[in-house]
Formats: C-alpha cells, structure tokens, sequence
C-alpha cells in the first residue's frame, strides 16, 4: 500500500519545484510541503504527540493546513479536521467526543477556540496558523515559532504509520449537533481512493485543481491527495463569490473543478456574465453529492462546451461509490454511473430484499473503501454485514447503471403514497420566476406530515403564491401539492453550497 | 426587512465632508451588520466570512440594506471577498460608488 506521507515523498523528490499549493498569493512546492510537515510532525513528537492521538484542525482555507494533514500522517496521528462552518455547539460536540492532544486553529477561530478553551474540554498544545495579535484570543504557540524550535535532526516515520486498517482521520458530517457523528477513515481507504480517483480523473502534473470546501470533506481530501499523487497543483479558494470563482478559474487556468451541483446552480443564478466566459483550460467538472435538475445541468454543460463531466455518487461512510464516465454522459442523462473497481452497489427494499432493476430502494454500498463505523458508536444500523447501509434512495437499470433519487429521511409516506422532496422541487422549479426551491416535510401532530415550500423568487420576479399553487395543482399528484409556501432571499447552505434542509426544519422557520 | 431612511449624500463635496460622511457610512454598516449577526465587531478589517459571523445566507440581506438605505445598484461584479469580506471593504464599495455618482 502506498501511503499518502509516501505519495508526498515521492512527488517531492520528482517534482521537487513544482507548485503544490497556491493559496491567493503564496505558492508552496512540493519540496517546501514535504520538509514543512516533516518539520510540524518532528515538533509534535517532540511534544508527545504520537501514533494513534488524535489533532484537531479548525481553519478556514489556508495553505498551513496542507502542511498539517501530511504532518499527521508522518506521525500516524488521527486527523480531526472540523468544518470551519461549525459553531460553538457542533465546536464543542466533535472535540469532547475525539478528545485531541493537540489542536491546531487560524487565528480567524480566536474567539470560538477561546470560548472552547474556557469550558476546559482542549489541550494545552494550541498552535495558531497565524499571528496570535488578538489578545482576547487562548494562549497559544504560532506555527512559524513552533518551526524554529525545530532542530532538523533526521526524520523516521513513525512505526507502522501507515498500517492500513487503523484511522487515518475522523470527519465528522453536518447534521444537527447530537446526530453529527465521526466518520473513521482508515490509511487504507485513503490510499485506495486517491489512486482510483487520480486514475478515473486522468489526473497527471499538468493539472491544476481548484478546492473550494474545507477539508473536514472528503471530497477536499482526495482532491488534495491526488494532487499531490500525481504532482498537480491544488488551489485553495477561500470564497465562494461568483466572481472570485470565475476569477480565480481564468487567472490560475484551472483544469479540474470538484463541487455539488447546488455550487453550479448559484453560479449559474447569481452570476449571469458566467455563461460569457471562456475556459479553454477546464478540462473536467466532477459533480457529487445532489440530483442535478436535467435542464440546468444541460444548461452548464452547454457553457463549458469542451469540458468533460463526471457524475459521481458516495458517502463520507464508503468514501467512493460510483462514477459516470464522460462518454456515457449524453447515453444515460441523470444517471450517476457504475460502481468503481472493488465495489458492488445494491438497491434493497424495505425488508432488505434486493430490488430489480427500476425500483427505487436504499442504496447499498459494501466491498472497496467501506469505513470501520462511527468513532464511539458501535454498532450502528448504517454499518451492517451487507454493507454500508446509506441512507440514499436509488435505483439501476438494466445495465447497472445507478440513478440516485434523494434522501430516505426525505423521504415521507403521505396518504400512502411515497412523496420524494426533490420531485416536488424540479416541478417548482419549471416556474417561471421561481429561481430556487427547498421543499422539507415535517410531522405534524393530528394531520400527519405537512409539506413546506421555501422559494427564491428570481431577480424582478412578480411571483404570486397563487400561480405557484396553480401551478401545482395542475402539474403535481394530490399528495405532493405543499401545505405552505414560503418566499426567501435565499436558502441556508452547508459549507458545502448544499440545500441545508435541516436547517430549515430547525430554525424555527417550520412550525411542527 | 425594516424601512430606512436613506442616507443620500447631496452637499457634502470638501474633503472634511467626505470624511464625515465616510464615517456615518461605517456607522450604518457595522450596525447593521451587528445588528443581522447579533455579534459584536472590533476588527473592521477582519474577514467577517472566514471568523463564520457572516454566510452566504447573509449576502443578499447586505445587498438589498445597501441598495435601500444608500441608493445604490449593485451587480454580481461587485461582490467579491475583497469588498464584501471587511466592514473597510463595505465602506469603500459605498463611498467609491457615491463619489462616481456625483462626479459629472
């Protein structure tokens, strides 16, 4: 197994001057990366921080974060990068249950990581990425001051580091804060997943790969890690304006572009000069995580003309499930592909039948890159011996190709009748006017469940609730017109650029 | 959203009354921001995107307060981290746009 400290090292030594990471303006090599995370995990071990302990990461994008992940796999320590998104609840939730030694955060994150501190659940080793000028900021040391401390002796990996089944990183996915669960990840699946991506993706030094979610991803990760497998270079995007995205593409000439589709929609959305730019270098988009509605994917695909599309579908539990090569993208629209080598996907009913071909069921994942389970949740129903159980509603065809159909939680019986959320937002959508819509079904005490309608009306819209419900009742079935609808400016998103459904459950926006 | 009045800037074309007037802009803006965040801001020149008191959620609101207390428009060009991430960036955003305005 080639570990992911080894890809560094071997990259390091073939392309020693090659960009590995730029972040706005500072480029880093591969040489630089490989001799400053050897540096952060001599530091580390000279403070005790060992195989096995887990660090914390709390930051938002910067280049120093590379340099502490590859430190951690040097080491064999287990990663606990937290979505920079999370606040102090979710904050506290993830490092109470991992319990790091050691805890690494941007100076951005002062005043939470203070907050944190105070309740006496982090370490004493806090370093700071940055300067530590804000005095109401923890007591912490800062990166390059930690650095100069070091003394350069040789440096070992440390013994059996690279074992494959132990955890490499727990990454823990949105969700509500006592539902948000740490998802182990182990060396092995890491290391597997980085050579089928790099090898799917065609990747090679030429490319120049765009990041634009954190790194508590996965999606983040492998990107990181076949980047640096194969010597391309990964640029940090730290906003999500459409304009400093289109920006960045052109002046850096990206070639690959990993993001959901809710990030497309609201480029497409809120940045019409979009579809006047030209990207001759963008060489691949892949697309996971959401049903891309046909005629806006069609619509993308049109503006980037040349540039292969992947669609992909997985879960943080079984890291990489299926992809759609470019050459079947127009032979089998909506669909999000086969199963990668190594892996099987089945469609089981209800009662853990296996469904035939057509009919829509879990979507189950078992073989390649299934994780060991939840950190300190044993035996947890996702987890079972015919694989990782997702949650996901699907279906195959004939040729078992996987379409992907929404969420099981979503998902409500209403008058007997299945009711998918997201078929009822693709009607909504087809209004004129409607540029957005998030449809959420909530229990209701006596009625049975209700389903809510949240709209983002496009730019100089005059839309009225009642073409809407017009609408509606003309194109919908009975029990999937919504009981209430809902005007916004926008939707809640997670740090992804999803739809954040839960969100709008909870904030109060619902009434149950 | 609450009704504001405008803060239009009409006579005040000396150098001490853009200052002035510069300053009641930051006044308009850090408060409404406060105010949508419920956060206290010292720091005008810190990523208020980055430190997680702002999100996305938040730009169109900031937009559409900007556009109706300061009579301004506002397209997809001029949202960028560099204007939108800092209570300094707002601030420059507003007073460039009204002294373009002004100017024949």
């Amino acid at each position: 197994m080639l570990s992911i400290s080894e890809m560094l090292s071997r990259t390091a030594r073939d392309h020693p001057d090659k960009e590995a990471i730029v972040d706005r303006g500072l480029r880093v090599s591969f040489s630089e990366l490989a001799e400053r995370s050897t540096r952060i995990a001599r530091f580390l071990r000279s403070r005790d921080i060992e195989k096995g302990m887990r660090v914390g990461i709390y930051s938002s994008k910067c280049a120093a974060e590379a340099d502490v992940i590859f430190a951690l796999a040097k080491l064999g320590c287990i990663m606990v990068h937290i979505n920079p998104s999370f606040r102090d609840a979710k904050l506290h939730h993830v490092i109470e249950e991992t319990e790091p030694s050691a805890f690494f955060f941007h100076p951005c994150k002062s005043a939470p990581v203070e907050r944190a501190r105070q309740r006496g659940i982090l370490p004493p080793l806090l370093i700071c990425l940055g300067e530590t000028a804000d005095r109401s900021g923890p007591p912490a040391l800062e990166l390059e001051t930690a650095l100069e401390q070091d003394h350069g002796s040789a440096w070992a990996d440390a013994p059996g580091s690279s074992e494959g089944e132990e955890p490499a990183a727990i990454l823990y996915t949105s969700g509500t804060t006592a539902s948000s669960k740490g998802i182990i990840v182990t060396h092995r699946v890491l290391s597997e997943s980085t050579l089928v991506s790099a090898h799917l993706l065609q990747n090679a030094a030429s490319d120049r790969l765009i990041s634009v979610t954190p790194f508590s991803f996965d999606g983040a990760l492998s990107q990181l890690f076949t980047a640096t497998l194969v010597g391309a270079t990964l640029v940090l995007q730290g906003s999500h304006f459409p304009k400093d995205v289109v920006t960045t593409m052109v002046s850096e000439k990206i070639t690959g572009f990993h993001a959901v589709p809710s990030f497309w929609r609201m480029i497409l959305d809120q940045y019409p000069a979009f579809a006047d730019c030209a990207f001759p270098h963008l060489r691949y988009l892949s697309l996971i995580g959401e049903v891309f509605p046909e005629d806006e994917l069609m619509r993308l695909k049109r503006i980037l003309g040349e540039t292969d599309f992947y669609m992909m579908y997985g879960t943080t539990e079984a890291f990489r499930s299926t992809c759609l090569a470019p050459a079947d993208f127009a032979r089998k629209p909506g669909s999000v592909g086969r199963p990668l080598p190594g892996v099987k996907i089945e469609i089981v009913d209800e009662e853990g039948r296996s469904c035939p071909a057509g009919k829509i069921g879990e979507i189950v994942h078992s073989g390649a890159f299934v994780s060991p389970g939840y950190w300190k949740r044993n035996g947890d129903a996702t987890f079972r011996r015919d694989g990782v159980h997702t949650g996901d509603l699907g279906r195959l065809d004939e040729e078992g190709y996987l379409y992907f159909v929404g969420r099981k939680d979503t998902m409500i019986k209403r008058l007997g009748f299945q009711v998918y959320p997201e078929e009822i937002e693709a009607c909504l959508e087809t209004i004129d006017g409607v540029s957005m819509a998030a449809v959420v079904c909530a229990p209701d005490r006596g009625s049975g469940p209700r389903i809510h309608a949240f709209l983002v009306p496009a730019a100089s819209s005059d839309l009225s609730p009642d073409v809407v419900m017009r609408r509606c009742r003309a194109s919908l079935p009975h029990y999937m017109i919504p009981d209430e609808l809902a005007f916004r400016f926008a939707l809640p998103r997670t740090a992804t650029g999803k739809v954040d459904r839960s969100r709008l459950l909870a904030a109060g926006e619902v009434r149950r | 959203m609450s009704v504001h009045s405008p803060i239009v800037d009409t006579a005040e074309t000396s150098k001490e009354g853009t200052h002035v007037h510069s300053h009641r802009v930051r006044e308009t803006m850090a408060g409404y921001i406060e105010a949508l965040t419920n956060e206290r801001i010292t720091d005008h020149s810190s990523n208020l995107f980055e430190a997680g008191v702002l999100t996305s959620l938040d730009v169109l609101s900031l937009v559409a307060f900007i556009e109706e207390t300061f009579m301004l428009e506002i397209s997809g060009d001029d949202i960028d981290m560099d204007t939108f991430g800092t209570i300094d960036g707002l601030v420059g955003m507003v007073t460039a746009m009204q002294g373009r305005h002004r100017s024949p």
